[in-house]
């Protein structure tokens, strides 16, 4: 704690009071070994000197014995040491100052703040990195901080969830299953919305004909009194109700049969609601059937107004009020627990008051509780009101206590509300534009990888040949670096990168291609603006071409391997012209020309680096092709200067016997520079 | 409404922050009614934390450099140190009570901080500041042995009275004791606490009286020579 270090003198000098009572000699304190001299580290105390940390541009100073109170941080402890800068006499951190200034404050002042305006997580990446625990922030800011965080990663868990979801849903695989997602999903095909806004329709017109059913259509011309409509029309209505429920009951009944888990469908809300909407009918037809008691009919016919709630499959809107209502249970309950208790008091106060008018409506207390509600509720019919002074005094404080208890939980209610609308809104638009989000991040990720394969072939382009002009600020030495290790992963694996398309992405990188098909990688190219190819260049390592036997025993295989190590790095040729690329016809015109030896030589010095014990491979008295015999030979030496030098230059610029090639494919081979210093 | 409470409250949600505002305000205006019924004037001072009154600005440097025997850049770093942990300039005694708490984790620092406050508080005011502070680390670290020693027969001297009686003896001893705590080997018992008082005492007392000077003091503590051991270097 900051205040002990700073007090802690103070207190030992104070001890000395301690001397003269004590019952054994006290003993001397931790003597210090006094520098020589003034170091430059700051041990000597005398002169606690200032410290410059330089973040990204704005100087920050302050005393080093302030930094030093937090030993366990990045500041407080030699770490910081690793971002001195020697010339300029100062610490540069290359990272944002807002949020530095906040940490800096925590070092002087010991409590740390969190700024509202700051991203959660950039706030705790600044933390981590300075090697400061979020947990030290100070009590006023740290409610407003776990808030942030706890949203943060609840909006994560929902983005990685509805991730999954989108990805693991694979096609349904039976016909509950389609019919499952339709009946959820009405955007999933036609025939669900179809389905969808029938029943819809359906709800509709049932819930109106109910309605229409009470209203009154005249007289009766036999008994001369007023007919309800569904009296007139009755057997009108009555086919119009079978049509509904008909449509109700399959819908029922197709539901029931598409749901994964019937006991959990069968017990959820809306299918209860389902149920209790067409019950009514089917009660109705056996009674009616029976034809006994017809009051019990008509009490049955008020629950076909719960189709109304079928709506709420429909409605978003409806499903929101009623899971408000739902977590809102706790205000609802406060709010009818009081209400309750304020009409039992104004009612008896109020019955109490008026039992000596004559005549009075307030004949009990439950007569009472009417007026009470009444009034309470501002609503104040009239039918019921108080004569007497006291009465009407009770009377009085009973309608403003009743404004006040009812307008206390309704902002509660009403936030609720709005709360979870708007969650459900963000859900919805999150889905719609997740589909978008994914292919952007998708789209930028492979820019970057690609532009770096780009700079990267640039780069060796521009070692083959000095001449080819190229922007020298693109090259530095960790992209040199980086450079020279991918083409060592390269040639370990006996792989080549490869820009990546947007399917190759979707399928998971191209660089892995099974089998023995040599061409499976060229598929992938469209156009000769692809200059990288993918080669599987199995044949080569010996492991590998003895587990390739079992592929590659026929013909044609074999003619592909022969005229693939041809030509490794460009399309490789089809001698059968199997294959019916344009490009690959072109290549092997060509490679009839060229001598090949230049391949093999490439090859060869390729494998060399990969392994040496496989000397039989490329013995290059024996070559593969026997037209190369003799230049093969002659390519023995190169091997040498390979071994020695060992890098990638090297390996890059033994490349550059392609040079025959016509200048068509000069694209397509990316090393099409002369260099006839390996052939001797 | 105790369960209304209980539920709401317990419930994490942003809506009782809503219920809590709504209480507030309820209450305000209870209170607000109930003022305007008696007519009373609340001094709404409790919202200021009275800080503009009380800062408290030492003297200048040089005066201090003066009085003292630090050097500038010693005064500087004392004071900003001073500063940090207290920017109003004023140490209370409960301020110094609750530094001390931290330093005795164990203990119970009531009885000490007060006779050091005392001490401290040269002006009786309640709280002490800076010039008091650093004339007193002046004393003690870079003090003569008469100077330290008269320092200390003051802390002792609870009554202010010039001389130390076996009460004051035994209440410095006491406070020790507390600042220990509880948890030491071996148990810390009464008869070992008077014991050491007794034996303080006798030892000091020259004269049958029953009071210790300023020269007894002195003469004994010199000659007990526990003094040399100790050299307080704080910077």
């Amino acid at each position: 704690m900051a205040s002990v270090a700073a007090w802690l003198p103070f207190a030992r000098a104070a001890a000395i009071g301690w001397v003269p009572l004590a019952k054994n000699p006290l003993p001397p304190p931790p003597f210090r070994v006094p520098t020589s001299g003034a170091s430059p580290s700051g041990n000597d105390r005398r002169c606690d000197e200032k410290i410059i940390i330089n973040v990204s541009g704005r100087r920050f100073e302050c005393w080093r014995s302030t930094l030093e109170k937090y030993p366990d941080s990045l500041l407080g402890s030699n770490e910081k040491e690793f971002f001195y800068d020697e010339d300029t006499r100062e610490y540069f951190f290359d990272r944002d100052p807002d949020v530095f200034r906040v940490i800096l404050n925590f070092y002087r002042t010991g409590k740390l703040h969190y700024p509202k305006h700051e991203c959660i997580a950039a706030y705790d990446e600044e933390l981590a990195f300075f090697g400061i625990l979020p947990d030290i922030i100070g009590d006023c800011c740290y409610e407003d901080y776990r808030d942030r965080k706890r949203e943060n990663n609840e909006r994560l868990i929902d983005d990685r969830l509805h991730e999954d979801e989108d990805k693991a849903q694979p096609k349904p695989q039976s016909i509950r299953e389609t019919m499952w997602r339709a009946f959820e999903n009405p955007q999933v095909s036609t025939m669900a919305s179809v389905f969808y806004y029938v029943t819809g329709f359906f709800i509709a017109v049932s819930v109106i004909a109910n309605v229409l059913d009470t209203v009154s259509c005249g007289t009766d011309p036999e008994t001369g009194y007023a007919r309800t409509c569904g009296e007139r029309f009755s057997r009108q209505f009555f086919c119009l109700d079978t049509a509904c429920v008909m449509i109700f009951t399959v819908e029922y009944f197709l539901r029931l049969y598409a749901a994964p888990d019937r006991l959990k469908f069968i017990r959820s809300v809306m299918s209860v609601i389902d149920v209790v909407a067409i019950m009514p009918y089917y009660i109705g037809l056996f009674m009616h059937q029976k034809g006994e008691v017809s009051g019990a009919f008509v009490t049955l016919r008020v629950f076909r107004v719960f189709r109304i709630f079928k709506f709420s499959r429909h409605s978003q809107g409806l499903r929101v009020l009623g899971y408000t209502l739902k977590s809102c249970a706790s205000e609802l309950g406060f709010l009818l627990f009081s209400l309750t208790m304020a009409i039992i008091i104004f009612a008896t106060v109020m019955y109490y008051a008026e039992k000596s008018v004559v005549h009075t409506k307030f004949t009990s207390i439950p007569a009472a509780f009417w007026y009470t509600i009444v009034t309470m509720t501002t609503l104040g019919y009239g039918d019921i009101v108080p004569k007497t002074w006291a009465g009407k005094i009770v009377g009085g404080v009973c309608s403003l206590s009743g404004v006040l208890v009812i307008a206390l939980p309704v902002p509660v209610i009403v936030s609720n509300f709005s709360r979870i609308y708007h969650q459900s809104q963000r859900a919805d638009k999150m889905k719609a534009q997740r589909k978008a989000r994914q292919t952007r991040i998708r789209l930028a990720r492979n820019a970057t990888s690609n532009a770096f394969v780009a700079a990267k072939r640039r780069h060796e382009q521009y070692l083959d040949d000095p001449d080819i002009p190229v922007d020298k600020n693109i090259v530095n030495p960790f992209e040199l670096q980086h450079h020279h290790l991918l083409r060592c992963l390269e040639l370990t694996t006996d792989r080549e990168f490869v820009e990546m398309g947007p399917d190759a992405l979707m399928g998971g990188g191209a660089n892995a291609v099974a089998g023995a098909h040599p061409t499976t990688g060229i598929a992938r190219l469209g156009s000769p603006a692809r200059q990288f190819i993918l080669n599987r260049r199995k044949w080569w390592c010996c492991g590998d071409r003895m587990n390739n036997t079992n592929a590659t025993t026929n013909e044609e295989e074999l003619d592909e391997e022969l005229g693939d190590f041809q030509l490794p790095l460009s399309l490789t040729p089809r001698a059968s012209g199997s294959t019916g690329h344009i490009v690959n016809i072109n290549t092997t015109n060509v490679i009839q020309h060229r001598p090949s030896s230049a391949s093999v030589q490439h090859n060869v010095v390729l494998h060399s680096t990969i392994s040496e014990s496989s000397t039989n491979r490329f013995d290059l008295n024996v070559p593969f092709d026997t037209d190369d015999r003799i230049l093969g030979r002659r390519k023995t030496n190169s091997l040498t200067p390979v071994q020695e030098q060992g890098s990638t230059n090297d390996l890059l610029n033994d490349d550059s016997h392609t040079t025959t090639i016509p200048t068509s494919h000069s694209d397509i081979i990316h090393r099409p520079t002369t260099d006839d210093k390996q052939t001797v | 409404m105790s369960w209304y409470h209980s539920t709401l409250l317990n419930t994490d949600r942003r809506p009782s922050r809503i219920i809590a505002s709504c209480k507030q305000f309820s209450r305000r205006v209870s209170v607000g009614i109930s003022r305007a019924v008696r007519r009373i004037q609340v001094p709404d001072n409790r919202l200021d934390g009275g800080q503009s009154k009380n800062l408290q600005h030492p003297r200048s440097l040089d005066e201090i450099v003066k009085c003292t025997r630090f050097s500038k850049s010693e005064v500087r770093l004392l004071y900003r140190g001073f500063k940090q942990e207290c920017p109003s300039g004023n140490v209370s005694e409960e301020r110094l009570r609750e530094i001390y708490v931290q330093i005795f984790p164990q203990g119970n620092a009531l009885r000490y901080t007060h006779l050091l406050f005392s001490v401290l508080d040269r002006n009786h005011k309640g709280t002490f500041t800076f010039d008091d502070y650093i004339l007193t680390l002046s004393v003690l670290c870079r003090g003569t042995i008469d100077e330290k020693l008269r320092w200390i027969f003051r802390l002792y001297d609870i009554n202010g009275e010039g001389s130390i009686t076996r009460d004051s003896v035994a209440e410095v001893i006491l406070s020790f004791y507390d600042l220990l705590g509880r948890s030491v080997q071996p148990r810390v018992e009464e008869e070992d606490v008077q014991e050491h008082v007794d034996r303080i005492f006798e030892s000091i007392l020259s004269t049958s009286t029953e009071e210790i000077a300023l020269e007894d003091f002195i003469e004994y503590c010199k000659h007990v020579g526990y003094f040399q051991a100790l050299p307080i270097e704080i910077l």
